[in-house]
């Protein structure tokens, strides 16, 4: 079974996000098992404070698309769940 | 009739954006963005196997309830990278944005499995609400793609190679 380094996964992932113009504060992934049984890869957007507004649509989608796209590329056998949440703003 | 993916989607958004939305709230709502999808690929390959007029029929809801969770993962799993492995039909001007629906497809399969059944995850009214998004683009994709591209998927949706 071919997989990539959580460091080549989080790199990608940052790649798609940034060509796609979402903002993300960090990528955070982890080991998972997809609903066939098969191990899979959680892969988290974590989003910069208010941003997810404006992923809303295209963005948003597109980019799923993509890293969904390029793992698979790369030979990347596990199936990427792809998942966002916004950073909380830091009180003042 | 069958389900209206448009309601669907609607109720998905009414329980995202509840005041206190609980954990039962962005949950059902998860899952029933996956269903929009779902039920719009059903009507879909039954309206190409017997046209639009016939949904109350025997035979409309024979195609339309042919098709299972498992065999729609598996085909949108197929279509996961630029050159897809082993299928039957691949389109003359390639599978476009139907490559695109196939992959947010099995995500929201995925994300709604874990919605579902995954007691050791929590969902926020953010992630919600860009799932609910990411299945109206998913339809809206579908929806732009060629009548050749889509043919090809719902056919492979509805055939199994042999």
């Amino acid at each position: 079974m071919s997989t990539l380094s959580d460091q080549e996964v989080v790199k990608i992932a940052k790649g798609v996000a940034a060509a796609n113009n979402v903002s993300v504060d960090q990528v955070l992934t982890a080991p998972a098992w997809d609903s066939t049984g098969a191990s899979a890869i959680e892969i988290k957007y974590v989003l910069t404070p208010g941003s997810s507004a404006a992923i809303m649509g295209e963005r948003s989608a597109l980019t799923v698309s993509q890293l969904i796209q390029q793992l698979a590329d790369r030979g990347e056998e596990r199936f990427p769940i792809v998942r966002y949440e916004e950073k909380v703003a830091a009180r003042s | 009739m069958p389900l209206d993916p448009k309601e669907l989607l609607l109720h998905s958004d009414a329980l995202a954006a509840k005041a206190g939305a609980t954990q039962a709230d962005l949950r059902r709502a998860i899952s029933a963005a996956y269903y929009a999808i779902f039920h719009f690929v059903l009507a879909a390959a039954a309206n190409m196997a017997l046209g639009t007029s016939s949904p109350s029929t025997p035979g409309y809801g024979l195609v339309y309830r042919s098709i299972d969770h498992s065999r729609l993962r598996g085909l949108c799993d197929q279509l996961r990278g630029t050159k897809p492995g082993n299928v039957a039909i691949t389109p003359t001007v390639g599978f476009g944005r139907i490559a695109d629906f196939a992959r947010l497809t099995v995500n929201l399969y995925e994300y709604r499995i874990l919605a579902d059944y995954e007691p050791s995850r929590d969902f926020t009214v953010d992630e919600t609400k860009v799932a609910i998004s990411d299945a109206r683009e998913a339809i809206a994709w579908f929806q732009a793609s060629a009548e050749e591209q889509q043919k090809a998927f719902l056919t492979m949706l509805l055939f199994r190679q042999r």
